[in-house]
């Protein structure tokens, strides 16, 4: 189980297996329907899951290839197909909203006025640690190791930090802001079309 | 030229209670879009981010072997934006959000001192615009 996944009690079992009393029941992590997550299932370039999610109709094609690997899928996930449209939608929404976005920095219009507002946030961390701090952790929200932080021991963290307690006040919870980001295990016995799955990276597609 | 404020009514109100020197020659636009976000949007958004800075590279392994939260404190503390790319900049922002952005902006807002202050503001406020302006486009 992925170091960010929630832990979520079956309160019909208490945490027993049905099955092997005494023992816990295995604790699945959710699925997400994220690019890389569609990408390891369905063994598809992530570019390729992205520009799918972008449409309805992508998004119903990759909904029903999703579903003929519902039984693999359930193996190592708490997988609701009923979550997955909406899910698909979600994420295709981000999609395109960053898609968007980035050409809208990007755009001979704007892009002296994102440019004056990118050389201001530069100067941020001595000005304003605690917008510099939010996006250094939104930089790490996909680390494993991150969690330890992002879960349980913000107020801590914001103790020792000279302003950054500030966080707390502003954000009220910043787990809200930044939730912990399911792994994604391989299927079993290796991709779907029986090529070695690739080893997981949880949350942010970051190159190493 | 510094650029407009795009403020929501809520932030206009709290403009209008800073000191009357502090508000003068400010170009105001009244931010008009809205965005309700979700830990579902936020994660799909975090599955979205693509960094390439060798520095925020490098302080995300450094923060995956602390072991303390006096470590990660000091890391932070040592963060330097100065030659992380506009490109991973925008990144970022897109991940943290616009819902993320008002709740940073609102006490900045309500402590700014200085036209300083408020230019600062006016780069967080044309980010958020523009975030705000992407989730509200149609495909």
């Amino acid at each position: 189980m992925g170091f960010f996944s929630r832990s979520k009690k079956d309160p019909s079992t208490n945490g027993q297996n049905p099955e092997q009393p005494g023992k816990k029941a295995e604790i699945l992590p959710p699925f997400r329907a994220t690019p890389e997550a569609l990408s390891q299932v369905l063994e598809m370039k992530t570019d390729e899951v992205e520009a799918q999610l972008k449409s309805v109709e992508g998004r119903k094609d990759l909904f029903d290839k999703l579903m003929e690997h519902e039984d693999k899928i359930k193996q190592v996930h708490d997988f609701k197909p009923e979550d997955l449209r909406r899910q698909l939608e979600v994420t295709g929404e981000a999609v395109g909203a960053k898609e968007r976005f980035m050409a809208d920095a990007q755009s001979p219009e704007k892009k002296g006025l994102f440019r004056r507002a990118w050389e201001k946030v530069k100067a941020f961390p001595r000005k304003h640690p605690i917008v510099t701090a939010l996006l250094v952790i939104t930089a790490l929200a996909g680390a494993t190791a991150a969690g330890f932080y992002l879960t349980g021991n913000w107020e801590l963290l914001m103790s020792k930090a000279a302003g950054l307690r500030k966080v707390l006040q502003a954000l009220k919870a910043p787990e809200e802001l930044i939730p912990p980001m399911p792994n994604t295990p391989p299927l079993p016995g290796g991709g779907v079309f029986e090529i070695p799955g690739g080893t997981p990276t949880p949350g942010l597609d970051i190159p190493t | 030229m510094a650029a407009p404020l795009w403020l929501t009514a809520a932030e206009r109100t709290i403009f209008d209670a800073l000191p009357a020197p502090l508000q003068d020659g400010w170009e105001l636009k009244e931010e008009t879009l809205a965005f309700t976000d979700t830990a579902e949007r936020r994660t799909a958004r975090l599955s979205l981010v693509r960094l390439h800075d060798q520095k925020l590279l490098a302080l995300r392994d450094k923060v995956q072997k602390a072991t303390s939260p006096e470590d990660v404190a000091s890391l932070l503390a040592e963060i330097d934006l100065r030659d992380v790319t506009e490109g991973d900049l925008a990144e970022l922002f897109f991940a943290l959000g616009p819902d993320a952005l008002t709740r940073l902006i609102t006490p900045l807002l309500r402590e700014a001192k200085t036209d300083g202050d408020l230019d600062d503001l006016a780069s967080l406020l044309t980010i958020r615009h523009s975030l705000l302006e992407s989730f509200s486009s149609q495909a």
